[in-house]
């Protein structure tokens, strides 16, 4: 296989493939599942009227409820037919991407009449989109709100009560000056604290991740609209922004993960160490304190509220809202039929006894005329009276172009790939496929690479057993952890050289690896390992695996614990039905990180840059 | 079938009969002009802020548009207005024949204007604590000349807090009632009177910042609602501050989450949208009900014509300035 040297324009587009790819597979929004293609929606609407709908997935539960309502009544549209409402889960990403492309039925499940992404924000892009293909817009510019949750600071109680907070407004500016103070929490009198470390999702598949982007600009541009190329541009802008983002512990698609890493380092007492904040919105803090961090309670599962809760910091500057607008498409399949019925679903939702559903959900109403209550109320976090300022939607060409910075800008990643190359690998990938799972890895792993910025320090470790010219080796180092700007197309070639060999060292290798990189942490960058297999450990002796497992998990634990840790997350990666993803979870939480399932080896290429979303 | 059931179904139909003419004697009643014109035959173009109105008034077909959008679509060559009636603020068609004279038509379609049927003054509608911050930097009394001074300023400087962030004002789009009242309420204001000339414009160097210090402090974004009022109050952050019909304010602040926290006034020097009901057919304007008009707008929020509370005088400039001033402001906004 050849590959070429590959240029900034390319790096460009690679990135923006990563976004759509990330944005077609994963969740969009911060939501926590994955889009299942073609909807999910089987109802058949007989006679009556279609109305197909495309909702981001964090309200699926909530419109399928309401449009079953709905159906029942069965509401006329001006032809006299009744009107069926349908509604599919659609990421807010993956939503715009399939309709600028036209909407393939076969792929994208049935057009939709109604497009409900996260954030009104994604019917701005759409339309630039459309725009900058001459085609005409298709997201009206005042759709209603369905449901509202503003964008806020999640922020431990002690440390909001140390900063002053609610006493005190609390800014981006603030939490700016924290990350730069050497002191860190010691400067409040908590040295037990460490440094200030913020979550923050990646802005370029994360709805709360694009809107933390553009309040902390605005904020260091100080303004609250209208902000401008010459505004990014501004030194004193970029600086800020850098500020904020040295503070950042990784990055990611979805806030899930820091939100289930801070309830389970909550649960061992080290929640203060984890993360000093997340920007989240509004609804995830809600959840979070009442002991249900991912938003869903699984049968069986009750909810236990943490030990320290966390508090909704709505930024002093000003902060964005999620809209979740109702979309009723200018798009050539809608009918008038249609159409008359999609606005009849619409004042059915704004009805006040469905509106008062949507804050059992942790959303505020989209009627004006529906009361902001229980469980929006001070005793879980939030408050009702916030925000007191909103920031605008910045310009499309603004939004493309602060993305672009933020690429350039963000914190830089120290990052080991450690890849699986056991005798396992050389199996098919799937049934059909003459490709091996070492094939689409390879694929993967290599596209991946230009998602990093030059800066971006990253090494290979490939392991198995029989390594080595003795063979006795169970991992070899085919590139160093060193700035990947230059090295390109030497890690293509280690990459693209890789053959199956042997056993699976799993544990061995991850400990091994873990301390490699603790030895050469560096304070100024993501520090983490990228470990992906697709078996169990398998070293020769199962008899000590369950020993050799829980001294692992002991010492990642301890890695990531106390002011003075040196965290390495580890993101890992299922790869194959094979894999042992229970184990592979147990090592990312241990690390405060997240495990990725690609059990489904065709997914390798969707997953990896869901993993690269992290730096 | 026998006797029985044929009894039955002869009382039936004369039920069923029966109860038609009921209904067509109760619409008759609703829906007849004293000049025994059916108002179902009559159709009309509405102003949006006179919606509710004209949906309940049994009308044959009703059109809610922009009046500056039916202005322009009259003021050009052939221009029709494609309906009965148009009902609208009396400044809208008086400036469709200075608009037709700027693009050169010397014959836009003639109408014909019913007297006043309705009447509202334009109100400012904020936060209490944003209001009483903003009174007491306005000596007291936040009346249009301070208030569209302020705009835009920090609320730090107007004796509010920090995260108020600044003044912002939401105006509606300049083709609305509420748009171009507003942008005349700042100029009425700034210049004392409301007897303009165009000319006054340029003879102060001063002017053009007040617009534009106006035009800068409205949020641009439209998300959330096709009014910035509708946007306001579903999501309170979007502005400071919002301009609208007090007919309009009035009852959707009342029914608002956020009545209790919301301020609605009606600042000075008033600005008053007179409503008429024109038409290019004088038999139409004079056939309508009038009081049936001003008894369904004032249940959905208008005053009476004769308000006690609403002096005579609209508080607008003439027609043509106001026409200029949609291009001024047009051209600042941009």
């Amino acid at each position: 296989m050849q590959h070429t040297h590959v240029t900034p324009r390319r790096r460009a587009m690679g990135v923006v493939m990563a976004a759509l790819l990330i944005a077609a597979g994963c969740s969009g929004g911060d939501s926590t599942s994955t889009t299942v293609a073609g909807g999910s929606t089987v109802d058949d609407p007989g006679d009556c009227v279609p109305i197909d709908m495309a909702v981001s997935p964090e309200k699926i539960e909530l419109l399928k409820d309401l449009a079953k309502t709905f159906n029942g009544q069965k509401r006329k549209a001006p032809s006299g037919k009744c009107v069926f409402v349908r509604p599919a889960k659609k990421s807010s990403g993956a939503a715009a991407t399939a309709l600028l492309k036209g909407w393939d039925e076969a792929a994208d499940g049935p057009r939709p009449v109604i497009w409900s992404p996260a954030s009104s924000a994604w019917g701005s892009v759409l339309n630039q989109r459309l725009t900058q293909a001459n085609l005409a817009a298709m997201a009206p510019p005042d759709a209603q709100p369905f449901m509202l949750t503003p964008l806020v600071i999640a922020m431990p109680e002690p440390m909001a009560t140390a900063l002053g907070y609610p006493a005190k407004p609390v800014g981006f500016a603030d939490l700016a000056r924290l990350a730069q103070d050497p002191q860190g929490w010691a400067a409040y009198g908590h040295p037990e604290w460490g440094q200030f470390r913020l979550g923050k999702t990646n802005p370029n598949y994360s709805t709360s991740g694009l809107s933390a982007l553009i309040a902390q600009t605005y904020a260091g541009s100080g303004k609250t609209k209208d902000l401008t190329l010459e505004d990014l541009a501004n030194p004193k802008v970029l600086e800020f922004s850098k500020n904020i983002e040295s503070a950042v512990v990784h990055y990611g698609d979805i806030t899930l993960t820091f939100l289930n890493n801070w309830f389970r380092a909550d649960k061992r007492g080290n929640a203060l160490t984890y993360a000093s904040a997340v920007a989240v919105e509004e609804k995830s803090v809600i959840d979070y304190n009442t002991g249900n961090p991912d938003g869903i309670l699984d049968p069986g599962e009750e909810p236990r509220p943490p030990r320290i809760k966390l508090v909704a910091i709505y930024p002093s500057e000003g902060t964005l809202f999620s809209d979740n607008p109702f979309f009723v498409l200018k798009a050539s399949w809608v009918t008038d039929d249609q159409r008359a019925g999609a606005a009849l679903f619409q004042t059915f939702v704004q009805e006040p006894a469905n509106q008062q559903r949507v804050l059992s959900y942790g959303f505020r109403p989209g009627n004006a005329n529906v009361a902001v209550t229980d469980p929006i109320v001070a005793s879980n976090g939030v408050d009702p009276n916030q925000p007191q300022t909103l920031l605008e939607v910045p310009k499309p060409e603004v939004m493309t172009a602060l993305l672009e910075s933020w690429a350039r800008n963000r914190k830089s990643a120290r990052v080991l790939m450690v890849l699986d190359i056991s005798g396992s690998m050389g199996d098919p990938a799937t049934q059909t496929s003459s490709d091996t799972k070492l094939d689409l890895a390879k694929t993967a792993s290599i596209a991946t690479l230009d998602l990093f910025k030059d800066d971006d320090d990253v090494g290979l470790r490939v392991f198995s057993t029989l390594l080595g010219p003795a063979e006795d080796k169970t991992f070899l180092d085919l590139q160093p952890v060193s700035p990947i700007g230059p090295r390109k197309e030497q890690l293509t070639r280690s990459i693209d050289g890789l053959v199956p060999t042997a056993g699976t060292p799993l544990y061995d290798v991850t400990l091994a690896s873990f301390k490699d990189m603790v030895a050469g942490y560096d304070p100024t960058r993501i520090n983490a390992i990228v470990l992906l297999t697709d078996g169990k450990n398998e070293d020769g002796d199962s008899s000590n695996d369950a020993a050799q497992r829980d001294a692992l998990l002991t010492e990642l634990r301890a890695g990531v614990s106390g002011e003075n840790a040196k965290p390495i997350r580890i993101f890992t990666i299922g790869y194959g039905a094979d894999a042992d993803m229970s184990a592979l979870t147990q090592i990312a939480e241990a690390s405060n990180s997240a495990a990725y399932n690609a059990t489904d080896a065709a997914s390798i290429n969707k997953v990896f840059a869901q993993v690269v979303s992290n730096f | 079938m026998n006797g029985k059931r044929a009894g039955a179904i002869v009382i039936a139909l004369v039920l069923v009969l029966g109860a038609f003419f009921v209904r067509r004697q109760i619409d008759g009643s609703s829906t007849a002009t004293p000049s025994g014109r059916d108002s179902s035959a009559l159709s009309a173009v509405c102003t949006p802020e006179a919606a509710t109105a004209c949906q309940a008034m049994g009308l044959g077909g009703v059109k809610i548009e922009r009046p500056g959008d039916t202005a322009a679509r009259l003021a050009k060559a052939g221009g029709t207005l494609g309906a009965d009636l148009w009902v609208t603020p009396s400044f809208w068609p008086a400036m469709v024949t200075e608009l037709a004279r700027q693009s050169g038509n010397d014959s836009p379609t003639a109408l014909t204007a019913s007297p006043v049927i309705a009447r509202s003054a334009l109100a400012f509608v904020t936060r209490r604590d944003r209001a009483q911050a903003l009174a007491g930097s306005c000596a007291g009394v936040a009346n249009w000349a301070c208030i569209t001074t302020k705009a835009g300023d920090a609320w730090t400087t107007l004796g509010g807090q920090a995260s108020w962030g600044t003044l912002t004002i939401g105006l509606d789009n300049i083709s609305t009632t509420s748009g171009l009242m507003g942008v005349s309420a700042a100029t009425v204001a700034h210049f004392g009177r409301s007897d303009l000339a165009t000319n006054d414009f340029d003879d102060d160097e001063t002017f053009g910042s007040v617009l534009t210090k106006l035009a800068s402090s409205a949020p641009t974004s439209t998300a959330g609602g096709t009014t910035p009022l509708e946007r306001y109050l579903r999501i309170p952050a979007t502005a400071s501050s919002v301009i609208e019909i007090d007919a309009v304010a009035r009852p959707a602040v009342a029914a608002s989450r956020d009545v209790a926290s919301i301020e609605r006034g009606v600042p000075t020097t008033l600005a008053v949208a007179d409503l008429v009901i024109v038409g290019p057919t004088a038999a139409n304007i004079n056939s309508i009900d009038r009081s049936r008009w001003t008894a369904a707008l004032v249940s959905a929020g208008w005053s009476t014509p004769n308000a006690a509370d609403l002096p005579a005088p609209s508080g607008l400039p003439p027609a043509g300035v106001l026409v200029a001033l949609t291009t001024r402001w047009k051209q600042i906004a941009q």
